[in-house]
């Protein structure tokens, strides 16, 4: 899927994401909590995020992660997990989405510190309590720990078109039909 | 006849100082600082030095880093301080907010210290330690103060009533003004980060060559990626017309983009200034070391009669003093932490 947008239709394009992810979900019946990320410096990256946190039900101020790597949210709206449980009432009914992660890997010089800050822990599936919890991760240059990002993810990249111009393309990689 | 050991156990107790080793561990430097009372007695920030006398390298981020560094940093500041292990009456630590793999290391690392120790354990809030940064040496703010924090992760304006009691009455809402200026220089060539460089070029430049403009944000909040934006638009635009546009107006472009800045934070803080009448004005944070913010700051203070506040440049940066300075306080107030205690990825003030 690729668009072009301004900064007026944000809230059309995250949603449009976000619908995209739930379709690839429906399809494979697996979970695609990891998005990642492309785009030069200036791109809107993080302002993209920033609505689609929003929409994902995020009511604390998004701020950008390059300082501090990760950032956490707590999804407040549960509209996110009653969407994941009808979609996948087979294989994910005991899974429960409750974080999302914001990354920025830009700082990152070496993969090796991304092992260093524990990126399984956030990337894949934690048990508690008996259930299993996932994690939507939005990975800014995830392209810096390549290797790292998981066969299943959603893959964004944005281009500047022109001053006020945008096109992003939103792939899939790595789905199979289970 | 009296014991003497008892003697002189007793003599310290009556002494009645007050020694607390702190660690702080939430992004990418480790620190250790020992206070005693309210004096800072060392405050070690790991440098290829310290590892140097440990035969080792330091690692630049994250929890190994902080794993392979805390050790020697809390030798290095109990030896600077000439305090032992059993001196100490407490530990305390940066709980948050940071990253979660790196404040773990702290953490787990007082929390045994302390049971080893059977002392108390401190909590420390890493933002609320920036600001009683300014309490380390004199001249010292009074209560009620305002107090911008600016650094590569936070840009803040909080409402300082007490050691322990803040408000933040604005905040950024994306991108932190230091990450403005490191990343500005990056889409000049420079390498990153590089802030820094930015206020160098910045002095020999002319302010007012260029106009960013700058979303101007509700209330005392702050918006810093879209200047960013606009930044790489007028670069790449220019460029394209000159490709020797860079460095032909280096100077101008950096002093052009600083002041931008520095006018917007200003425009705030002027704005808390006016709405809460106070004029004890401090700044704190990595950013307090750029020449123009200070400049401007102590310009205004002078024009306005506001007594402005900056401290030392190593306790503006991340440091383990200003977690001992919390420390203090709060060990002042009998305000400990259990040992069930986690780190806080976010914690507010």
């Amino acid at each position: 899927m690729t668009i072009h947008y301004t900064l007026s239709q944000l809230p059309e394009i995250a949603q449009k994401i976000i619908q995209f992810q739930q379709q690839i979900q429906k399809e494979n019946s697996i979970l695609a909590n990891i998005w990642t990320f492309e785009g030069q410096m200036g791109a809107g990256k993080t302002t993209l995020i920033k609505e689609i946190c929003k929409q994902l039900g995020v009511t604390a101020n998004v701020q950008s992660p390059t300082y501090s790597i990760v950032n956490q949210y707590d999804i407040t709206n549960n509209q996110q997990n009653i969407n994941q449980k009808d979609n996948q009432k087979d294989i994910q009914k005991d899974n429960q989405i409750n974080k999302i992660f914001h990354f920025d890997f830009y700082r990152l010089k070496d993969i090796s510190e991304a092992y260093d800050i524990g990126y399984e822990d956030y990337f894949y599936p934690q048990k508690a309590n008996g259930n299993t919890y996932f994690s939507i991760c939005l990975v800014e240059w995830a392209s810096r720990v390549q290797e790292l990002i998981p066969e299943n993810s959603l893959n964004i990249t944005i281009n500047i078109i022109s001053e006020d111009k945008r096109e992003i393309t939103v792939s899939e990689s790595g789905f199979k039909r289970l | 006849m009296p014991d003497v050991s008892n003697t002189l156990k007793l003599t310290t107790h009556n002494s009645q100082l007050t020694t607390i080793l702190a660690i702080e561990s939430s992004c990418d430097d480790t620190s250790a600082s020992v206070i005693q009372d309210s004096k800072i007695l060392s405050n070690i920030v790991a440098s290829q030095e310290i590892h140097a006398k440990y035969g080792g390298i330091v690692p630049e981020l994250a929890s190994r880093a902080h794993q392979q560094n805390v050790v020697a940093v809390v030798d290095v500041a109990l030896r600077e301080a000439n305090i032992q292990k059993n001196q100490l009456n407490a530990i305390a630590f940066t709980r948050g907010p940071g990253l979660l793999g790196s404040l773990l290391v702290g953490v787990s690392f007082a929390k045994a210290m302390a049971l080893g120790l059977n002392i108390p354990l401190i909590e420390v809030n890493h933002m609320q330690a920036h600001i009683l940064a300014h309490f380390i040496d004199d001249p010292k703010p009074k209560f009620p103060f305002l107090c911008l924090t600016v650094s590569g992760g936070h840009t803040q304006i909080v409402l300082v009533e007490d050691f322990l009691v803040m408000h933040v009455l604005g905040e950024t809402q994306d991108d932190a003004v230091g990450e403005a200026f490191d990343k500005a220089a990056k889409m000049l060539g420079l390498p990153y980060p590089g802030g820094a460089l930015i206020d160098k070029y910045a002095k020999t430049g002319n302010p007012n060559a260029f106009l960013f403009p700058l979303v101007d944000m509700p209330e005392l909040n702050f918006s810093f990626s879209g200047i960013k934006t606009s930044f790489l638009n007028f670069i790449n635009k220019e460029t394209m017309k000159n490709a020797n546009f860079i460095e032909q107006n280096i100077n101008d472009i950096c002093a052009s983009f600083q002041f931008t800045l520095i006018k917007n934070l200003l425009y705030k803080l002027k704005k808390a200034i006016q709405q809460t009448g106070i004029k004890e004005i401090a700044i704190a944070g990595g950013v307090s070391a750029n020449s123009g913010l200070r400049e401007t700051l102590i310009l205004l203070g002078e024009k306005h009669s506001w007594n402005i506040y900056i401290p030392q440049f190593q306790y503006c940066t991340d440091n383990a003093a200003m977690i001992a300075m919390v420390a203090h306080y709060k060990f002042l107030q009998n305000d400990f932490s259990s040992q069930n205690i986690s780190p806080m990825a976010r914690w507010e003030i």
